[in-house]
């Protein structure tokens, strides 16, 4: 029975096998006792307790035997060979101690023959069991019942472990390039025999193996990776080099074909790092490094031709083919400074489809480097903007501030990149802004100046028949080049329910009739999918001790994450406009500081919600209201923008624990306090104005407006009732940037909550004619003139464009135009402040702190810059590339 | 009629002619004579009197009669037989092509061809022009009120038509203006064009007539009808097309104020007063005064007539440019026009039986101006100019007939910032009303479901919204300020309207906020949740 039933569980092992164990079961179960019953024999029986021996027993020759299946490895019960001096093998189930077990009975025994000293009596007859016990190997046979057996250890030639077997079978399986199987078995080995002799080896062959597989299979990178790997736990594998070599050979030639040579680079230093000097390494970089140096001669031939576009091209094409090369280093740098190429990672290039009216941050950066203003911000200082400019010596006023007199700068840099102009054409540029039947005519403009008269070709004066309280606002953009159309963008719902909606018309440079001698800047040369390219117009003439920016290349990326790290691997030299959490990110990482700058710019964005002056149902001050109280901006902050979840945590904290238990709570003051300081810390906060929160134009007296579901549901009740019982959906225009995106789907779920239908329109769309609410980003410089185009939703200041707004607001508007003094026109705009944020027309939802990260080559940068490319013209960049392989 | 006298400073031999209707007209009111006479005559000292000129007698007896004794002021014809004293200083540019003899056969030829069409209404004095006279086109645009009046002041005639005739490609160019002695005003440019020489006294005549304005005595005034007598208006022109008002017609009124002299003092215009014509016989005229300052009422006249030292008079008006511009200024800040202001032109009044519903809306520009393009013919239209919901003005006007006007309005700054905070708060009471509403909804709602905690919390809630108290305190403090602000400029119109604004809103928000309602309502509430078992108690 008990044979048979060891039979049966051995069922799933194959026949010969089991036949032999069966057999072997047969004969040893005529064996001997088991040793239990042997001991006792010792003790109370003088039977010689080796009586039994193999020799007695038929066991198989191990010639004969087979190795264990797959099968039996992977499922069956792990057995060992133990093979006799004879060559007979006894399986059996697997003997301990292992491996190496006969060499440590053997150790055992020595050991156990030196404690023999001393011993005397019982502990003598205890000690000489065990030294008898030593003698021999137990093994077990499988049962049931268990059976053990001794054999004499000299006996006993060799022991084939179970993990030999699949030692073996793994060999067996590579060789027939198995891989799969081999390395489940690996698996299973490793993870029970982690630190079996031998299993390095396997483990190391079947990455060599599974390297040549793919390899022959067309998986060259895969194979190198294996190699790779197999490198680092054994440099010296047999095979590894030439098999390592090839496969980076297919790859390099593979990118090669492709034209990316920074792709072939990677994988050549990639072997060259396993095995320097390896003979595809030598074979090949030499080759790079010719053509390199090929590319680089060129790039002087071009040099010397007056090419310095080609050359500069070439010297760059040169260091991607070979960058080790040291040779290349004077020639790419005399290339590369002489004609200097500024790549920008953006995530959205100009022209690109968006949904709103207004510039976008994509169209801001192309207006930068195109349009040179007279006046330029150069910094706020307590919140009032200091302008400097690049055309004017000095601009005196006389008679009161009555008469201005301008004369403008008789020398000009080389590097200067604003057009040069002289009185006659300034004054003409003027005269045109002033003349009603011109495209360029500015109404406000026209409002202040009387008369223009050019006094010489570089001086001339201003009458006014109204005394701005600044003049540099006034006369700022006068020699921007501007859209002739104005902004225009019917609301969803209109006037009459038979207005016509036209199409939405984005703001554009068109040409004016001033535009040609307003030329000059960085005007778009190229735009293709993908990348932009921006060159100055008025080229730096040759002989220059030094030189600066030629060209702005934008690049485009899926997202600022990609761009982050075009930045890092050196594709692109500067990132422009990044969310918060990159720059956090940027800031703590220590290493980015030896090759990069971050710096903040000198006035944060401001990120508003525009409404529509057109729309009817935005008429409704209740409706209004109800869309700002709906919205929680401080979370939206905190969660969306910033995505600081600690700021955004001890906030919601703070409302609970102050609605629980009041506001003079002490955990409340402690947390609120907290909360304070951390705000300040961080890089955006919830304002009140469309203007930055430093600005001389807000008010201190607002009264505050909460996040109160409470009262915007009731405000959205009222209104419903006031407009016939029913509130129309409202269509809302979202730039494609991935935060305001985010946001808006915020928005949208807040105000449906309280019952007001928004939805989104499409950008580039018959829907995108017409918009009640937009989000907008902006940076309001200066209030005094900015806030009536802001208003309006307008680039120039029109009288026909208040006609939507209440009487008071008008009048307001124009009083604060007309204002000449500085301090009235601060108080009017404040109560204007006042008025508008109790008005709501607007809402404000925040600022961010902007930051421009830059390689530390590019050098002129201010210190706080305004804008992204604040003086360019003067930058320059020290030449650099990455001289290895990222 | 006193014998013509030639102009102090002419040095050519005038052309007189006395008219044959002029005669018979004066016959019929017998005793005076008319002598018609071709002889020169000594030009008389200028004065700036506007007393009818003294003419020396003919008859050297009279002549030394004269010297001896000193001669009586001549008497004045009666308005309506008295015919204008014309002058027409014609001057010619230099042209080759304009002879002397050309020019004089124009200047004789157009003397004719006017005394043709209007017979014994006008005397005319048509001669060329020398020296400082002369008149050129550029001169003539350039021709300011003040310069006029210094030209013409001691004038004898009554209109004075300085002519400029000119040549440019080929076609003859007739400009004139008109002088009125009476109102001392200038009249537009007209201008004329003509290709046929053959036609050019034609031309210049029309031209002429074109410029001419109709003057009126007012004789009397009850309410807004008034009798006017027309001058000269007896003298029925030849030409049937040169009668000088019809049906229709306006006049701008204006008074002379005399001394004891009977000099002319000063010249006051009537503003925003307009007279249009109801019927016109011979020089009877019926008219209606359209006036801003009858707008409200009847019985307010619009007009006066003559008084002892005041003559009332009018003077025609027609469409004379392409529109009006009116301006409209602060009174007490002309140099802040006011920008952006909401003007309305209606037709007629509006009332509250006749709304007039067809307006045309605009807004003044920067410079507070509007402009009104011309009708084909002289109507009347109304100008109402307002400020936030107050009107600031209305005045009636006629489009084309002046090129611009100013409308001086009272500064509306300190009622429009109470406009605003009034409106501002009245946003805040809207609000209030509805979160009080929802606020007490929820709370019924979560003490009939037994939600103790969540009523306790929006009873809490429902009590700190501000109440009427707060309220009115924010608008005494705007009422307060705005009336100080009116008061500081004198403005009681001003002060009345912010009463008047911060009291409408007192009363709703006394409605609506009312405190004892409110309390009640809390009160109910409470009790509902006692009987809902919610348990809360009161604070």
């Amino acid at each position: 029975m008990k044979l048979a039933d060891a039979l049966r569980r051995m069922a799933g092992l194959p026949i010969s096998l089991a036949a032999v164990v069966g057999l072997s079961l047969a004969l040893l179960s005529l064996a001997p006792r088991p040793v239990a019953a042997q001991e006792a024999t010792a003790e109370g029986d003088e039977a010689d307790p080796d009586a039994l021996t193999p020799e007695s027993i038929t066991l198989p020759r191990l010639q004969d035997l087979e190795p264990p299946t797959l099968e039996a490895l992977l499922n069956g019960m792990p057995l060992d060979w133990v093979v006799l001096s004879s060559g007979e093998v006894v399986i059996s189930e697997p003997v301990t101690p292992r491996p190496d077990t006969l060499n440590k009975l053997e150790l055992a025994f020595r050991e156990k023959e030196k404690e023999r000293r001393g011993k005397t009596g019982a502990a003598f007859e205890q000690w000489k069991r065990e030294f008898e016990d030593l003698r021999f190997l137990y093994v077990n046979m499988p049962g049931p019942p268990a059976q053990e057996f001794r054999i004499a250890r000299v006996k006993v030639s060799q022991i084939i472990y179970h993990e030999d077997h699949i030692l073996s079978r793994i060999d067996a399986l590579l060789a027939e390039g198995n891989i799969e199987t081999a390395n489940e078995l690996l698996v299973r080995f490793e993870r029970q025999w982690p630190d079996w002799p031998g299993l390095p080896e396997r483990r190391q062959a079947l990455l060599l193996t599974d390297a040549r597989l793919r390899l022959s299979q067309g998986s060259p990178e895969s194979a190198l990776v294996l190699c790779e790997e197999l490198h680092v736990q054994n440099p010296e594998f047999p095979g590894l080099s030439e098999l390592a070599g090839q496969a980076a050979e297919q790859l390099i030639l593979a990118a090669q074909m492709a034209s990316d040579p920074l792709q072939a680079r990677h994988f050549l230093m990639r072997l060259n790092r396993m095995f320097a000097n390896h003979p595809v390494f030598t074979r090949l970089s030499a080759s790079y490094a010719a053509r390199a140096t090929e590319l680089m001669n060129q790039s002087a031939a071009a040099t010397r031709n007056g090419d310095h576009p080609l050359a500069a091209t070439l010297a760059e094409e040169a260091v991607q083919v070979w960058p080790p090369l040291v040779n290349l280093r004077p020639g790419h740098k005399a290339a590369t400074e002489r004609y200097q190429r500024l790549r920008v990672g953006v995530v959205r290039l100009p022209g690109s489809p968006k949904a709103t009216p207004f510039d976008g941050e994509a169209e801001l950066r192309g207006r930068r480097l195109s349009d040179h203003r007279l006046f330029e911000v150069d910094s706020f200082r307590g919140g009032i903007p200091h302008y400097r400019t690049s055309y004017l010596d000095e601009w005196e006023p006389f008679d009161l501030g009555r008469r201005m007199r301008f004369t403008l700068t008789q020398t000009r840099q080389p590097w200067e990149a604003q057009p040069p102009l002289d009185a006659s054409v300034l004054g003409d540029v003027l005269l045109s802004q002033l003349d009603p039947a011109s495209v360029d005519f500015d109404e406000r403009l026209s409002a202040y100046i009387r008369t223009v008269t050019v006094e010489s070709p570089f001086e001339f004066s201003l009458t006014f028949s109204r005394v701005p309280a600044r003049v540099e606002p006034i006369l700022r953009n006068a020699t921007a080049r501007r859209s002739s159309r104005p902004i225009e963008g019917q609301p969803a719902v209109a006037d009459s329910p038979d207005a016509d909606v036209e199409g939405l018309q984005p703001v554009a440079f068109e040409s004016t009739a001033t535009a040609e001698l307003l030329s000059g800047g960085f005007p778009v040369v190229s735009s293709e999918e993908g990348r932009t390219v921006y060159r100055r117009l008025r080229l730096e003439p040759d002989g220059l001790p030094q030189y600066h920016v030629t060209e702005v290349i934008e690049q485009l990326y899926d997202s600022h994450e990609r761009a982050y790290q075009a930045l890092l691997q050196g594709d692109v030299w500067m990132l422009p406009d990044l969310p918060d959490w990159i720059v956090r990110r940027a800031q703590a990482n220590r290493a980015l500081e030896k090759d990069f700058f971050i710096q903040k710019y000198s006035a944060p964005t401001t990120h508003v919600l525009q409404f529509n002056p057109r729309s009817r149902a935005l008429g409704f001050r209740e409706l209004r209201r109800a869309l700002m109280q709906a919205i929680d901006r401080e979370r939206l902050l905190f969660d969306v923008v910033l995505r600081d979840p600690g700021l955004l945590a001890d906030s919601q904290r703070l409302q609970t624990l102050r609605a629980e238990r009041g506001a003079g709570d002490a955990d409340v003051l402690a947390l609120s306090a907290s909360l304070r300081d951390r705000r300040q810390l961080s890089h955006g906060r919830i304002v009140n104005s469309p203007f930055p929160s430093f600005s001389y134009a807000n008010s201190p007296q607002l009264t505050p407006r909460n996040h109160d579901l409470s009262a915007a549901l009731a405000l959205t009740l009222a209104v419903t009732a006031q407009m016939g019982g029913e509130l129309p959906p409202l269509r809302m225009a979202v730039p494609p940037e991935a935060i305001p995106q985010l946001v808006a789907e915020r928005l949208l779920a807040a105000w449906k909550r309280v019952g007001i239908e928004v939805v989104l329109v499409e950008p580039d769309s018959a829907e995108a004619a017409g918009w009640d609410i937009a989000y907008r980003t902006l940076q309001m410089e200066e209030p005094i003139v900015d806030l009536w185009p802001f208003l309006t939703v307008q680039d120039r200041a029109n009288i026909q464009d208040l006609e939507m707004f209440p009487d008071w607001l008008q009048q307001g508007l124009v009083a604060l135009d007309r204002t000449s003094d500085w301090n009235r026109a601060v108080d009017q705009l404040q109560t204007l402040h006042r008025q508008l944020w109790a008005d709501v027309r607007f809402i404000p939802l925040w600022e961010v702190d902007g930051y421009l990260l830059y390689r530390k080559q590019v050098r002129g940068v201010p210190t706080n810059p305004l804008h992204s490319y604040d003086r360019l013209d003067r930058w320059h960049l020290e030449a650099w590339y990455a001289a290895d392989a990222p | 009629m006193p014998p013509m006298r030639p102009d102090s400073e002419a040095s050519q031999a005038p052309v007189r002619r006395t008219a044959f209707w002029t005669l018979a007209a004066l016959a019929a009111f017998g005793g005076v004579l008319l002598t018609a006479a071709f002889a020169q005559e000594t030009p008389a000292p200028a004065s700036a009197s506007a007393q009818p000129p003294e003419s020396p007698p003919e008859n050297p007896t009279v002549e030394s009669s004269a010297a001896a004794t000193p001669a009586a002021p001549p008497q004045e014809l009666p308005w309506g037989v008295r015919p204008y004293r014309v002058l027409i200083p014609v001057t010619f540019a230099p042209d080759p092509a304009l002879s002397v003899a050309s020019r004089q056969a124009f200047v004789k030829g157009l003397a004719d061809r006017l005394a043709d069409d209007l017979g014994a209404m006008w005397t005319l004095d048509v001669r060329e022009t020398s020296g400082s006279d002369v008149m050129p086109l550029a001169r003539l645009r350039e021709l300011d009120q003040s310069a006029a009046l210094e030209r013409w002041k001691t004038s004898p005639f009554d209109k004075v038509y300085p002519l400029s005739v000119g040549r440019e490609a080929g076609q003859l160019q007739f400009a004139v203006r008109e002088w009125d002695l009476a109102s001392q005003r200038l009249g537009p440019e007209r201008s004329n064009v003509c290709s046929d020489p053959r036609l050019a006294t034609m031309s210049a005549a029309a031209v002429v007539r074109d410029a001419f304005r109709a003057l009126v005595q007012i004789e009397s005034v009850e309410g807004r009808d008034v009798v006017l007598r027309i001058r000269a208006g007896e003298l029925l022109p030849p030409d049937v097309t040169a009668t000088q008002l019809a049906p229709g017609d306006l006049l701008d009124p204006f008074y002379r104020q005399l001394d004891k002299n009977k000099d002319v003092r000063r010249i006051q215009p009537v503003a925003w007063t307009l007279l249009q014509v109801v019927s016109a016989d011979r020089a009877r005229v019926e008219a209606k005064a359209v006036s801003t300052f009858t707008a409200t009422s009847d019985a307010t006249p619009a007009v006066v007539p003559a008084k002892r030292r005041m003559e009332s008079m009018a003077l025609a008006t027609k469409v004379w440019h392409p529109a009006t511009v009116i301006q409209v200024v602060p009174r007490s800040n002309p140099g802040n026009p006011v920008a952006a202001a909401r003007v309305e032109i209606v037709g007629r009044l509006p009332t509250k039986e006749d709304p007039v519903l067809d307006r045309v809306r605009m807004r003044t520009d920067r410079d507070g101006r509007v402009r009104i393009p011309a009708e084909d013919s002289t109507v009347i239209r109304w100008a109402l100019v307002f400020s936030g919901q107050a009107m600031l003005g209305r005045v009636p006007f006629c489009p084309g007939a002046e090129e611009s006007l100013r409308m001086d309005v009272i500064d509306d700054s300190p009622r429009l910032s109470v406009e605003a905070e009034v409106s501002l708060l009245e946003a805040d009471l809207v609000e209030l009303i509805a979160r009080r509403q929802v606020l007490t909804v929820r709370a019924q709602a979560a003490a009939k479901a037994g939600q103790t905690d969540a009523f306790t919390s929006l009873l809490k809630e429902l009590k700190a919204v501000p109440d009427l108290r707060t309220f009115q305190q924010r608008l005494d403090l705007v009422r307060t300020a705005g009336v100080e602000a009116a008061r500081g400029r004198k403005d009681q119109v001003a002060e009345s309207r912010i009463r008047k604004l911060c009291g409408t809103l007192a009363e709703v928000a006394a409605t609506h906020l009312d405190p004892d309602k409110f309390a009640e309502s809390l009160r109910d509430l409470e009790d509902s949740a006692k009987v809902s078992g919610g348990g809360a108690a009161r604070k």
